[in-house]
């Protein structure tokens, strides 16, 4: 009885510590966003502990220059429906509604301006694209593609031809288009889910290319292939299909590798993959698969609160490194990567509503021109053209030589970087692969450690610890000798003199580990088992999790330590051992057992040890081992935990003297209760905040009116 | 135990029901005079003076400002539209009626709260509903509005070179229809389309410049509220792009050998300025001041069902007056306007112009909020990045090698750091950076070395209690009378973070008195200087009193209160100040450098330096922290204001993680260089302009600008990449060179 009283106190103390604690937040922030030169914020995404954050970042890219038919000199413009840049530099601009190209020179002045193609209107085109001195138009209204030479004189036109390729179903109504080098023309067809047509130089249908694939999980694969089988024919006719999300821009690089860019990857989920560079198989070639492209914290789903709706990243543009750009029409915003898929600004904005530099309203079109980027808005009729800054081309050839391994060469340039914006993560990871390949291990371990860059930084500490091993040898081989000296004595000596120390609760403390039914048999005969050596059993279990959290090494534990909270592992480590002890004690107590709480509670944290030592030596090993080396670890931690069950049940089943089916039983039966526990829990807070809320709205209204 | 209980549960539930049965005061307008008498005198004149006559001119409807000394006269309709035009066609074009109208109003009808606008030509003066009547030294109309039962008082008064026009929000009459805004006389300040050597002046951030060269079928209207937008409703959570703040309000526009100068002298804070550009249909862009006279915040309704706009219980109260000065010749331009808003502001705030600058000014973070985890919890307190004995090492090493004393803002030394926590940081100093005795001997070694230290407190903001502010009774109200609560922003959509922690705005009525002890604490802190950045940078209402609905009476409370800093030996600094502030502080850092870049503004001028150099000491925007670096080292030195840059100590990981922008690019480590090689660069351009005012500026070509100092030095800057030849020689790409009294540098 009086344990119980104690017990219960324990368990109010540490819901008041937990619901006075509980309520630890972070700092309040605030932007006091100036335009700074630019009406927006740049900001790249880090990759930490705790998942990705935007970071502010010096920005790649400055409004240099618009562009609209008043600073042009030509008559106002329609809707500009895509943009292109030749190799010389010329930006070719179509204006779909009034027909017309407008063909700026280097310096963005008007060079000509292209009303028609061999005597044919091209109204409603969607898409340009020039290259070799060939002009290609989407002429979507009129479903062709016609073939221009820059001063406008026709070369020829494509239109859908007779093939046992092409769907029946399959409308022509093209809206972008690229070619490579070879002539070879790739043409996207508006709502076409079959992926790009791919014509010859000569205009021959050489087939489809780069069309999405449905993916198909396991257990949905089970589950469609269950309903196939059970489904009438009437409602296998009325299914619809699922069908691959359509591919909407893309884009051939210097190189002849065509980017695609599809909108929407999966409804409702994680927009992954947005982006692909395909090889000449169609396999996708850039490591792009898991990467979630545009804004990460936004994960790419509606966000009612705001009334802003699911990122559509819907244009692409590449230069001759592999670095390219993306736009998204949602946010009205540009992201530029490199070619390992790593962010290295995000620019832009408006949501659609723009009216400042920069932003816009309905992004149409985006090209490379060197450095720079012309973005056209079928909204404002206007091009931006974002200028490259000093800082951009540095972090572009910096990122060159770093994917080449070229790091020393790197290094100067790095250091700059960081100098201008601390907040620059890939200088902290050019810094840490320069410092390693200089065999500055030390250096390149706290580099790479703030870098997140955990490839680096175990790299770094293989050499780190060889060369302690190196310097230690003599001492740490004789400790090791020690040790396993005194292990091998400790096994062998006689039982007898191992057993005589200490009380009897200890003695079935220590044996619980080795002979667990014999000691939780005794446990329960001679009625010796310690409340006290539990709960302090119980301590160094929640102080191994802890210890492994704080202080294990950064390459092993996920999670950020200046944001983790002990009291919640409090309750996920106490407070469960707690919550199943009191509702196993319920529930067999209904179901004919006899064990007492202050059993069941003893016998449950006596189980643990075997966790607990498997907890201290994975914090242990994580400071010696790399997580390549440490996989063993895990077998280890696992069979330990497997340990840790088996002891629960044997302690369970003899405490309360059940058969293994009725423990069974009452396991279930002691989940539920301690779900139903929890639910209560719940209802009460619920019910505490609701009686606040409401003495709070009388105090309001005593107070105000 | 069980009677007590009863009682209290009656009492609570009985006091509840008082409360339900009262609301707030509504505070009402004058009823519309349904059976008002339209007035429409002769010809007379209703003020005159050396120069200028003031006369209700009977045939036009409209009052009139005559010029004597140029021929010239002036009024709210454009000056071209009184001439008979013809169209190609050989048609005469008419006028629109918005070109003639003294003012516009919008309103709401009190059964559908729809918004709706009257064009006084159209609703009032055509038909002959006014009422003009002389006063003392000036003209009094009564513009009625029949339709929409509502009248709106405008006076018009000559003063001794300008023509003032003033508006009483107390005056207007309202019957079935609430009045929301009136736009005071659109296009006084305005230009023919399509013409050249013409534009509009907007003082959007630094201020900037719209040439009136084209005509457009879009409408562009561009608005920007004088002193920055008011506190935000928890439902105005989009904040989509960066803007520039009105720090000025002036305005002005230019046609020709021509030009008109509004200054917005009593009110400014109710006001938003508003730029109409390029209009067709009505042939003229204009640039004017609109009244916000009832404030209106869309808040979620019926259990966050609704969306519905939420109107004050009354209307603003300030009289809101703008002075129209005619601008003729060499002063018809935006450097002449820069000239006429200084003399005003001079003779306003009766400045002393003994402005001695430095040429290098510092603004060091002491310490942010971090949070760590000790023993496993979380736990958020100040972690300095900058302690005072880095900060004075990095003052002296500066002093000693740049030959200059800096002025320096310490900011985030207080309670908790750079953020927001007790108002004015619980008036104390962080022990993380050494704590109130060090920041003491600091502040001694600093005035005895004659080095001005402004230590920064923020009045304005706090998010937990103090024995100065409390969150339940001294925070600022929106129109709802719920507390004004500001959430942080995420940084990749602007948007608010309405899940994250909260701040609140001090109660207007409470800032003299935290201004009072933030006063006592600086002297008990032997400070030379305080640093007032949210105070000089914010303007906001509080709708528990009508005195500062829609930001009223800012500018008075203001001066009020920085007047009574005077004689305490307490210099004041701003950042960023708004006009009240800047003109009476001692000090103004980061002074701003462009506008809101709206796609309508051509280009930007530094006429926010071109009114204060040489009147208020003044420096720039950090130059580590620009986006380009270069560029904004060069505006500095383009207007002769200080340059600035923002330090701190070497920050650590957990800093990198910080939502405030300003630690990216401010380790001293980092910038120290760049900070000497810039003083060595300027040192004797400094020197020679360091007190001078500015007489003009101009854009030579595209990427050269030329600034004349009032004692005869000319520095031309090249933002571009290539050299430029000027009239006292060639001047490298990204560079200035500068003559004085004859001598090329």
């Amino acid at each position: 009885m009086r344990n119980r009283v104690k017990f219960g106190k324990i368990l109010m103390v540490s819901l008041l510590v937990f619901c006075c604690l509980f309520g630890i937040s972070a700092s309040a922030k605030t932007a006091f966003s100036e335009t700074n030169g630019i009406p927006f914020d740049s900001y790249t995404y880090w990759d930490t502990e705790n998942g990705t954050k935007a970071v502010y970042t010096k920005p790649m890219f400055e409004v240099s220059d618009t562009l609209n038919a008043e600073t042009l000199g030509v008559a106002p413009f329609g809707n500009i429906a895509d943009i292109s840049v030749d190799e010389q530099g010329n930006t070719y601009l179509l204006d779909s509604e009034k027909a017309v190209i407008t063909v700026l020179n280097s310096d963005f002045r008007l060079k000509t301006q292209i009303d028609s193609v061999g005597g044919q209107s091209f109204k409603g085109a969607q898409g340009i694209y020039v290259r070799d001195g060939h002009i290609y138009i989407a002429d979507t209204e009129n479903a062709r593609v016609l073939i221009a030479d820059c001063g406008g004189r026709a070369l020829r036109a494509l239109t859908l031809p007779q093939s046992d390729i092409i769907p029946d179903d399959y409308s022509f109504r093209p809206i972008r288009l690229t070619a490579d080098s070879d002539g070879d023309i790739y043409v996207l067809s508006e709502g076409s889910y079959y992926g790009a047509l791919l014509f010859s130089e000569a205009g021959e249908l050489l087939g489809f290319s780069g069309a999405n694939t449905v993916s198909v999980g396991i257990a949905e694969a089970f589950f469609s292939f269950f309903e196939k089988l059970t489904m009438t024919n009437e409602k296998k006719a009325g299914q619809a299909s699922k069908l691959p999300y359509t591919v909407t821009d893309l884009y051939v690089d210097s190189a002849d590798f065509v980017y695609t860019v599809t909108g929407k990857t999966k409804e409702g989920e994680l927009q992954r993959g947005a982006v692909k560079k395909l090889s000449p198989g169609g396999t996708n070639i850039l490591p792009s698969d898991s990467v979630i492209f545009g804004e990460k914290e936004a994960a790419s789903t509606d966000y009612p609160d705001f009334n802003i709706g699911a990122q559509n990243i819907a244009g692409i543009a590449v230069d001759e490194y592999g670095f390219f750009c993306v736009f998204d029409t949602t946010y009205s915003k540009l992201y530029f990567y490199d070619n390992e898929c790593n962010m290295l600004c995000a620019f832009g904005g408006g949501f659609d509503s723009g009216t400042q530099k920069g932003t816009f309203q309905r992004i149409s079109g985006i090209d490379m021109k060197g450095d720079d980027i012309l973005v056209a808005d079928s909204m404002k009729k206007s091009i931006t053209v974002f200028r490259c800054t000093d800082y951009g081309k540095k972090l572009k050839a910096l990122r060159k030589l770093t994917a080449d391994g070229e790091y020393k060469q790197a290094e100067q340039g790095w250091k700059e970087i960081h100098k201008a914006d601390a907040d620059n993560r890939f200088a902290y990871i050019g810094l840490a692969k320069a410092a390693l390949s200089d065999g500055r291990y030390t250096e390149a371990m706290r580099y790479a450690k703030s870098a997140y860059d955990r490839d680096t930084y175990s790299q770094a500490f293989r050499h780190v610890r060889a060369a302690f091993l190196k310097k230690h040898f003599l001492p740490l081989f004789s400790l090791q000798t020690v040790c396993i000296v005194g292990a091998v004595i400790l096994l062998f000596r006689k039982k007898t003199e191992r057993v005589k120390w200490g009380r009897i609760e200890w003695r079935l403390f220590r044996e619980s580990l080795f002979h667990p039914v014999a000691a939780f048999n005794d446990i329960k005969r001679l009625k010796k088992g310690s409340v006290g050596i539990a709960t302090g059993v119980l301590a160094l279990y929640y102080i191994s999790v802890i210890t492994g959290q704080m202080f294990g090494s950064f390459v092993f534990v996920s999670g950020d330590n200046s944001s983790f909270n002990s009291l919640l592992v409090l309750l996920q480590t106490v407070g469960a051992v707690v919550l199943w002890s009191v509702a196993n004690w319920g529930v067999c107590t209904l179901m004919g057992g006899i064990g007492k709480l202050t059993e069941i509670y003893t016998t449950v944290c006596y189980s643990l040890i075997p966790v607990i030592i498997g907890n201290f030596a994975y914090t242990a090993v994580t400071h010696v081992l790399i997580p390549s080396e440490a996989a063993f670890m895990s077998v280890i931690t696992g069979a330990l935990t497997l340990y840790t069950l088996f002891m629960i049940i044997v302690g369970t089943i003899i405490i309360h003297d059940f058969s293994f089916g009725k423990f069974v039983g009452s396991a279930i039966l002691t989940l539920f209760g301690m779900a139903i526990v929890l639910l209560v829990g719940i209802l009460f807070i619920i019910l505490v905040q609701q009686l606040g809320a409401f003495l709070m709205t009388v105090f309001n209204e005593l107070f105000y009116k | 135990m069980k009677k007590i209980l009863c009682v209290l549960s009656a009492v609570a539930v009985a006091l509840s029901l008082v409360g339900c049965g009262t609301s707030a005061k509504i505070i009402t307008q004058p009823e519309f005079p349904s059976d008002y008498e339209a007035e429409n005198p002769d010809n007379f004149t209703g003020a005159e003076n050396e120069g200028f006559s003031l006369l209700w001119n009977a045939g036009k409807k409209r009052v009139e400002l005559y010029d004597k000394a140029h021929n010239a006269s002036w009024t709210y309709v454009p000056r071209q539209a009184d001439k008979t035009r013809y169209d190609a066609e050989g048609y005469e074009i008419m006028n629109h009626p918005q070109i003639q109208s003294p003012v516009s109003i919008s309103y709401v009808n009190k059964k559908d709260y729809l918004t709706h606008t009257a064009i006084g030509y159209t609703a009032s003066v055509k038909s002959g509903d006014f009422a003009a009547e002389k006063l003392r030294d000036g003209i009094r109309v009564v513009y009625f509005f029949p339709n929409e039962s509502i009248s709106v008082t405008v006076d018009y008064r000559l003063a001794k070179d300008h023509l003032e026009i003033s508006v009483d929000p107390k005056l207007i009459t309202e019957d079935l229809n609430l009045v929301t805004e009136i736009s005071i006389a659109p296009f006084f300040c305005s230009v023919e389309n399509a013409t050249e050597d013409s534009y509009l002046f907007m003082p959007s951030g630094s201020g900037c410049l719209i040439d009136a060269d084209v005509e457009t079928d879009d409408v562009q209207i561009i608005r920007e509220q004088v002193y920055g937008g008011d506190i935000f409703t928890p439902n105005d959570n989009v904040l989509k792009t960066n803007t520039e703040t009105v720090r000025l309000p002036v305005f002005g526009a230019k046609s020709g050998g021509s030009a008109v100068c509004g200054i917005i002298t009593s009110g400014a804070a109710q006001t938003q300025i508003c730029a109409n550009v390029g209009n067709r249909n009505i042939g003229y862009s204009a640039v004017y001041p609109v009244i916000e006279v009832r404030k209106g915040e869309v808040m979620q309704t019926n259990g966050g069902s609704q969306l519905r706009t939420v109107y004050a219980k009354g209307t603003a109260s300030e009289k809101v007056t703008v002075a129209y000065y005619p601008l003729y010749a060499e002063e018809a331009d935006y450097s002449g306007m820069a000239r006429c808003y200084r003399n005003y502001l001079e003779e306003k705030y009766s400045i002393k112009s003994d402005c001695t600058q430095s040429p290098i000014n510092l603004e060091i973070i002491g310490g942010t909020e971090v949070t760590k985890s000790v023993l496993g919890i979380p736990h958020t307190s100040v972690t300095a990045v900058t302690d005072l004995e880095k900060t004075e090492s990095i003052i002296d090493e500066i002093t000693e090698k740049t030959e200059a004393l800096p002025a320096v803002r310490l900011l985030g030394y207080g309670g908790s750091g750079i953020d927001i926590g007790k108002i004015a940081g619980g008036l104390t100093v962080s022990k993380a950076v050494g704590g109130e005795k060090r920041l003491r001997e600091t502040a001694l070694k600093y005035r005895e070395l004659n080095i001005p230290l402004f230590f920064d407190f923020n009045a304005v903001q706090f998010k937990t209690g103090s024995s100065l502010a409390s969150v339940r009774s001294d925070s600022a109200l929106i129109t709802n009378g719920k507390r004004a609560i500001m959430h942080s922003y995420y940084l990749w959509s602007g948007t608010r973070d309405l899940t994250g922690s909260s701040f609140y705005f001090l109660k207007r009525e409470q800032l003299p008195k935290v201004m009072m002890e933030i006063s006592k604490a600086a002297q008990k802190l032997n400070l030379s200087g305080i640093s007032l950045e949210t105070v000089s940078e914010n303007a906001y209402s509080d709708y528990s009193s009508r005195k500062y609905f829609s930001k009223g009476n800012t500018e008075a409370d203001m001066i009020r209160i920085l007047k009574a800093f005077d004689g305490k030996k307490l210099q004041v600094a701003g950042c960023s100040s708004n006009e009240y502030f800047a003109a009476c502080s001692d000090y103004i850092f980061e002074a701003p450098d462009c506008s809101s870049l709206y796609d309508v503004y051509s280009r930007d001028v530094p006429f926010y330096q071109m009114v204060f150099k040489g009147v208020v000491p003044i420096s720039g925007k950090p130059v580590n922290l620009a986006n380009d670096s270069a560029e904004c080292f060069l505006k500095s030195v383009e207007t002769g204001i200080g340059l600035t840059y923002m330090l701190c100590g070497d920050i650590g990981r957990d800093i990198i993680f910080s939502d405030d922008s300003r630690f990216y690019g401010s380790a001293y480590s980092s910038v120290k260089e760049d900070i000497l090689s810039a003083a060595e660069k300027t040192r004797d351009y400094y020197s020679a302009v360091s007190d001078s005012r500015i007489i003009s500026h101009r854009a030579v070509i595209d990427s050269l600008n030329e600034t004349v100092f009032e004692n005869g030095v000319t520095v031309y800057v090249n933002y571009g990449e290539d050299e430029v030849v000027t009239p006292i020689g060639r001047v490298a790409g990204k560079s200035f060179v500068y003559a004085g009294k004859g001598e090329r540098k």
